[in-house]
């Protein structure tokens, strides 16, 4: 089996994907508190208000805190002179390997969290998608987007 | 010839009309309803009357459209490119050079097909459901001329190159490309059992068996319940005529499966496969060699019976209405003569011995495709009399996830990777190293226990990337293709001054950084 990728995405990628996270669990959370006060006024009985609540903050907890540092910690990457190599995934971990001879062009790109912590993605494509890298330092992005392309341009010049 | 910017012949005119009139038309309809919609109802409805028929008016400037659409359309050969200009408001100039072509069609439908009349669309990669470049009538002779003078410049090879080259797969695929092969054509029995076994055919059979097994509990039950002659009369009318229903769909299906394969023709010139077929509508399709990017051995499960395999080839920038998806090159053949075919039709594609998925991954298969029916199937069972024959249908999933493992394959050969999978037809996919986008392995905690892994490969097609992937082999088999195609990638990489085969080979890689030709 080949080694892992080298490289790791910015760090910064855990609070950008916490901070979407969260925004995705405000239903969780707005229904946990929904079911606390209710059962506060005394509609529904505390236990049922606890067994409703309590795993809604959990799944919360786990998705805000949790998911996001593990996704950072198993996202890895790297990049030689003749192939893109990602691996990533939770669960299901996801080895892909780009020659760089098919690689047609190279962006950065940045939403405005992305932007806001100073981070880009980098999408890699080919005749048969595209493949992203998220999250990198806006420096190291546009480093890795120039060295790819350099890169794609140099064997593209050759064929 | 063509070195004047020309028109298409005149006879565009009305297909150009019959184009926007028919996009006008949909709009042009719902408006007039909507404003005459009240006419009569508010009784003052002169004006809204007026309006509609103002709308209606319309339609004819859809004509005039097209006409002064196809008076700006010009086109000529300039520097060996062809060149397009167009456009009404936003005009738009084209230069099209022999080697960004993925593929040229020719369509004609019966109007055109007396007239002696063709469509000529040629299509780049990257393109999506358009062509390029659509011309909307030639004559028969111009579109073929016209063709011919659009392929690349070939080196020319000896008779001693060939000699000498013999054994390196890519120097024989560069070589081969002089051959001019013998064409093939179906017989007017292979074109009916074309017909008789098509998908569509398939599918309508199939269709019968749910039908009884969803009727049949209610047939028997009807006895049990008593609920009178009546009752079980209709139960077996509708049964008898959802049968009868699924035979007249096949019949029809055939028929036009006979229809699209009518007069049936593929042969290899110049480094192209051409295929032609059609009665009514005839489509001819010519797909350089270099721009293969996969083949196809699709077995479906009627033509496997009688031992039969069509072969169809992927290709980037393919467009054009229903003929997209993989070109069909041949859709009936023995083993033996699609062995014969692919060597000549599309060299390099030899395939590599194939090794099955393991044994221990047929459990896997079987809860995926079996788990859900089950699950379905067990209340029906509790809660409906007779309910039990619901069983019935996670067990044909069964069987089928049996097939399904059974026929999962894969297989590497110095340059080709073959995938076989059986949706419901059994499908061999045959990709040439150089032409993978990229290859994934993915695996999770339990398959990782289990030491299997599974793998994909992604190549350029149309309309739309194809993925060959293959669930639960051998990790050590994942790893070995993932280092195939790496050690591929390096050798691409490393490659000197690009020798003409790869070239050849790699062409299709270049639509990358040109967009579509437009100045």
């Amino acid at each position: 089996m080949r080694p892992d990728p080298r490289e790791r995405i910015d760090t910064r990628a855990v609070t950008v994907w916490r901070i979407a996270a969260a925004a995705n669990a405000l239903v969780p959370i707005v229904a946990a508190g929904v079911a606390v006060g209710l059962s506060l006024d005394e509609l529904i009985p505390p236990w049922m208000a606890l067994a409703i609540a309590g795993p809604l903050a959990l799944l919360g907890i786990v998705m805000v805190l949790v998911v996001p540092k593990v996704r950072w910690m198993r996202w890895r990457y790297e990049v030689t002179g003749a192939e893109v190599y990602l691996l990533h995934g939770l669960w299901l971990r996801k080895r892909t390997l780009i020659p760089m001879t098919r690689v047609q062009h190279v962006d950065t790109k940045a939403g405005p969290l992305l932007r806001f912590f100073g981070l880009s993605s980098v999408t890699v494509a080919t005749a048969a998608g595209e493949h992203e890298i998220p999250a990198l330092s806006d420096a190291a992005a546009d480093e890795l987007r120039d060295r790819i392309a350099a890169l794609a341009r140099v064997t593209e010049d050759v064929v | 010839m063509w070195s004047e910017p020309r028109r298409a012949h005149p006879a565009g005119v009305a297909v150009l009309a019959l184009r926007t009139t028919s996009a006008l038309l949909g709009p042009v309809i719902a408006l007039v309803f909507l404003v005459t919609s009240n006419v009569g109802v508010t009784g003052a409805g002169v004006g809204s009357l007026l309006t509609g028929l103002g709308l209606l008016a319309i339609l004819p400037l859809g004509a005039l459209l097209a006409w002064v659409q196809w008076r700006r359309f010009t086109f000529h050969i300039e520097g060996g490119a062809l060149r397009v200009e167009q456009g009404l408001l936003v005009r738009k100039s084209t230069r099209l050079s022999p080697e960004r072509i993925q593929s040229v069609d020719t369509r004609a439908n019966i109007v055109f097909r007396i007239l002696g009349l063709v469509a000529v669309d040629i299509h780049t990669a990257g393109r999506g459901q358009t062509p390029e470049v659509s011309i909307s009538a030639l004559t028969e002779s111009e579109a073929t001329d016209l063709i011919s003078r659009l392929r690349p410049v070939k080196p020319t090879v000896s008779r001693e190159a060939v000699q000498q080259v013999e054994g390196d797969t890519e120097a024989t695929l560069l070589v081969s490309e002089a051959i001019t092969g013998p064409r093939w054509t179906l017989s007017t029995t292979e074109l009916a059992t074309v017909a008789a076994t098509s998908t569509g055919g398939v599918l309508a059979l199939a269709a019968i068996g749910p039908v009884v097994g969803a009727i049949l509990p209610v047939v028997l039950g009807s006895s049990d319940f008593d609920i009178g002659g009546a009752g079980a009369a209709l139960t077996w009318f509708i049964a008898i005529g959802a049968v009868a229903l699924a035979l007249v769909s096949w019949v029809a299906g055939s028929i036009a499966t006979a229809l699209q394969y009518w007069d049936f023709a593929v042969a290899r010139s110049d480094g192209e496969v051409r295929v032609e077929k059609g009665l009514f509508q005839r489509n001819a399709r010519a797909v350089p060699l270099g721009r293969v990017q996969a083949v196809r051995l699709v077995e479906g499960p009627l033509r496997q019976m009688i031992g039969r395999v069509t072969i169809a080839v992927d290709s980037a920038g393919l467009a054009a209405g229903a003929e997209f998806g993989p070109t069909v090159l041949h859709p009936l053949l023995t083993a033996p003569d699609a062995r014969r075919f692919c060597d000549l039709m599309v060299p390099g594609h030899g395939l590599p011995r194939l090794q099955p998925v393991p044994a221990r991954a047929r459990i896997r298969y079987m809860v995926r495709l079996a788990a859900l029916p089950a699950a379905i199937a067990l209340p029906v069972a509790i809660l409906v009399p007779y309910g039990s024959l619901a069983f019935l249908v996670p067990l044909v999933f069964a069987v089928w996830a049996l097939l399904v493992h059974a026929d999962a394959a894969w297989g590497l050969s110095r340059e080709v990777l073959a995938v076989r999978w059986r949706g419901l037809a059994r499908t061999t996919a045959l990709v040439r190293r150089p032409r993978i986008q990229s290859v994934s392995v993915t695996q999770h905690p339990l398959q990782r226990l289990a030491g299997l892994a599974s793998v994909s490969v992604s190549v350029a097609a149309s309309p739309t990337a194809a993925v060959f992937s293959l669930r639960h082999i051998e990790q050590d088999d994942a790893w070995r293709l993932l280092e195939w195609v790496s050690d591929g990638a390096r050798i691409g990489a490393d490659e000197g001054v690009g020798t003409a085969n790869q070239s050849l080979g790699d062409r299709s890689a270049d639509y990358a950084d040109d967009a579509p030709g437009n100045l």
